[in-house]
């Protein structure tokens, strides 16, 4: 049979869900991009971790979220937002310190947390989103909810002790977790050959008893696939899974980086398996799009990323003495 | 619309970055993603790349601090009429340096740009703490070799560097060597006396002609570190080890006072290196030494101290000026050096005494000899020159104290060329 040729997000999805898939990841690309150009015109404060280049795997791994799934992200988490329908508008403003961010401008590009949209939130803490997983998973299998977790985490949180513990523990009460770690080679210039034991990661979930895979992460249909099983083993009450997205961040750690740990040839090679480049030839070539969509779509992402930027721009600033408003819980208006 | 090249922001706490050399040059085509320039920040040195395809027209002077987000340049499409720099910059560099940071332009906008405090030397790569580390080490960056990606310069460049530099000092204990830019024919050794440095031979030196010089100056003295042993053959032993660190063929020797003593035993050491010895007021030669004023000098902590004690090196006290008194005593400034000189006077010259007796040494020595002295020398009376053996030559210079190099160059000088 022709389709058992085909790729797996080719078969499994209806041609408007690769289309709104290919359209989030440009839109990604473009809104990390404008960021970019704000941090260098000295607009947004603290530091920005940008994931250029890794867009296959935010978005690959939310296709078969549900409304009542959540997830947790990590510094690198503008994707992850995304990818779960947040507002652009209002992720800018965030950067941007302004009262209509997502945490009315006092967390910035690491917290940017979308609790209606299940996305438990960002975390400046390398490994910090794992242990919320786990208990967002454990609220769900006690309550009954049917949700389910997916927990993004970058290859450095993989020798954290955190890491180790939630995987212990949502394998000994199979809960409904997706590890899913966005190994991007780096953990900021520590490359994984020299901070890691094992080869893949993936082969960490032996020693906690779930199914470990490693795939592509550049490849969106080798992402989605890959997720989408271990969410249904999830949801079907098997309990965890750890996926392992092998891709690449075409920037730098954080803004500040340097990139004197890699070569510019690695980067040129990576920038050549390109995650968008790579799935609208995919759609193209399988007749979901046509070569002359590109234009269109760019355009679109483009003008959606200019309405967010006049937004963010025009909001209004905090209050100075309402700046600690906000920070704690408890601790706003009244 | 040219393409506006931007001083970006890439430190969280970054307001201004100095431009610190362009990789392409106005007029010279560049593509998007070319190395374009390197900025500094106060963390950091780091390569910019070029956000756009075309020419770039207008950059702004290397060593300039620009504001970040203000525009460094700009990049025109092949065929893009470039007149004037859009946005109100002013186009000539003049202008650019004439502007007040802050201070708003015709247009109402700010122009933040000024000159860098300090140029750059060179183009040659270096992290702002390499530069840093090599600033308060007072030598020059570019002498040493870069690790770093494209032989940037590092920190750790630096440490090394230093590291080599006082292992090879402490492992051999070799003396601070300073050579002359140039000259020809046999080298010349000079080795000064005690207390004093290499800069007692400025006067003579002026008065050599073109022979390459070699400067070592003693241990605790002038660049040299501080050793523990100081006993007479620690010393000859630290000097032998130096002349032959500087592997050379031949050379003439001129040693005063301590110096010349050392320099006497390198002779007796070293017979077929050496070409003539000349000995200024030498020490080795009797006991006497006025411990008196070796004391005054040792125990001086100022100026006024010091004075007085220096007058009694030479004849004519007028050449020991006020200013140079204060030149000396800034050099004995640190305690650790006064210390060491004190630990050294006291194994070489206990209570007054010449420790040490080289007599048998110069009569040893085959090479031409010539003594140079003083006839009102205060430290070391000159009659210990008629210790000498009847082939060494032998100048007693009137109305000239213990220092004849500083009271008398030309006549000094004179008389060593006449015998090089």
């Amino acid at each position: 049979m022709a389709s058992s040729n085909m790729p797996y997000a080719v078969r499994a999805y209806e041609r408007r869900r690769l289309a709104d898939a290919l359209r989030k990841m440009i839109l990604i690309r473009k809104f990390e991009e404008a960021a970019e150009a704000s941090y260098m015109r000295g607009l947004i404060h603290g530091t920005m971790h940008l994931s250029i280049g890794q867009e296959a795997s935010a978005v690959g791994s939310c296709m078969s979220l549900e409304e009542r799934d959540k997830i947790t992200s990590t510094h690198r988490g503008h994707g992850h937002c995304l990818a779960r329908g947040a507002d652009l508008g209002r992720m800018f403003a965030e950067f941007f310190g302004k009262e209509t961010g997502y945490c009315r401008g006092r967390g910035g590009s690491m917290h940017i947390a979308d609790v209606e949209r299940g996305n438990l939130g960002a975390n400046g803490i390398v490994g910090g989103g794992l242990p919320i997983a786990v208990g967002s998973a454990l609220s769900a299998k006690r309550l009954g909810t049917g949700a389910v977790t997916v927990c993004f985490f970058g290859d450095g949180a993989n020798n954290e002790g955190a890491f180790h513990e939630s995987l212990n523990m949502a394998a000994i009460w199979k809960l409904p977790v997706v590890f899913v770690c966005e190994n991007n080679l780096y953990g900021m210039s520590m490359s994984t050959d020299r901070s890691t034991a094992v080869g893949n990661i993936s082969e960490r979930a032996a020693a906690y008893s779930m199914p470990g895979a490693t795939v592509d992460g550049n490849d969106f249909s080798a992402v989605a696939e890959a997720v989408d099983a271990a969410v249904a083993r999830a949801r079907a009450g098997e309990g965890p899974s750890l996926v392992e997205n092998m891709t690449y961040r075409l920037r730098g750690h954080s803004r500040s980086d340097r990139n004197r740990y890699r070569t510019k040839q690695e980067i040129d090679d990576w920038a050549k398996r390109d995650p968008i480049t790579r799935l609208f030839g995919m759609l193209v070539s399988h007749g979901v799009m046509a070569e002359g969509d590109m234009a269109e779509l760019d355009g679109d992402a483009a003008r959606k990323i200019d309405d967010a930027l006049a937004f963010a721009a025009s909001s209004p600033d905090p209050k100075v003495e309402e700046a600690a408003f906000y920070v704690y819980a408890g601790s706003g208006a009244r | 619309m040219p393409v506006e090249v931007i001083m970006p922001k890439v430190d969280m706490d970054m307001a201004s970055g100095k431009i610190l050399a362009w990789h392409v040059s106005a007029g010279d085509e560049v593509s998007k993603g070319d190395p374009l320039f390197d900025i500094e920040t106060d963390k950091a040195a780091m390569e910019v790349e070029s956000p756009g395809d075309g020419i770039l027209r207008f950059p702004v002077d290397e060593g300039a601090v620009v504001q970040i987000g203000r525009p460094v340049g700009w990049i025109y499409a092949d065929g893009e009429v470039a007149s004037d720099p859009p946005g109100g910059i002013p186009s000539s560099k003049d202008e650019f340096r004439q502007s007040v940071p802050g201070e708003a332009t015709a247009d109402g906008s700010r122009n933040n740009i000024s000159s860098g405090p300090d140029n750059i030397s060179g183009k040659f790569r270096a992290s702002p703490l390499a530069r840093s580390l090599a600033r308060a080490d007072g030598f020059e960056i570019a002498t040493i070799v870069g690790t770093g990606p494209r032989g940037r310069i590092e920190a750790k460049d630096v440490r090394n560097y230093q590291a080599r530099r006082e292992s090879e000092a402490d492992t051999s204990d070799a003396l601070a060597v300073s050579e002359s830019a140039s000259g020809t024919g046999t080298p010349i050794i000079l080795l000064h006396g005690f207390a004093s440095d290499a800069k007692s031979w400025t006067r003579l030196e002026s008065n050599l002609g073109q022979r390459p010089l070699v400067r070592m100056e003693l241990p605790g003295h002038g660049r040299s570190q501080i050793l523990k042993a100081v006993g007479f053959p620690d010393l000859a032993a630290t000097v032998r080890q130096t002349f032959d660190g500087l592997n050379l063929d031949k050379a003439h020797l001129i040693g005063h006072s301590l110096g010349g003593a050392l320099l006497l035993d390198l002779a007796n050491a070293r017979p077929d290196l050496v070409a003539s010895l000349t000995l200024i007021a030498p020490a080795g030669l009797g006991p006497e030494i006025n411990g008196e004023l070796l004391a005054g000098i040792l125990r001086a902590t100022r100026s006024e101290s010091l004075g007085p004690w220096l007058k009694k090196l030479v004849a004519d006290e007028s050449l020991v000026t006020e200013s140079y008194v204060q030149a000396a005593m800034r050099d004995r400034m640190e305690q650790s050096t006064r210390a060491a000189q004190e630990a050294m006077a006291d194994a070489l010259f206990p209570d007054g005494v010449q420790a040490f007796d080289l007599r048998a040494a110069l009569a040893r020595v085959e090479v031409p000899t010539r003594i140079l002295w003083g006839k009102q020398d205060r430290m070391i009376q000159w009659n210990h020159a008629l210790r000498a053996p009847g082939r060494v030559a032998i100048h007693l210079l009137d109305g000239i104290g213990h220092m004849p190099q500083i009271e008398a160059p030309e006549e000094v000088a004179r008389i060593i060329e006449a015998n090089l």
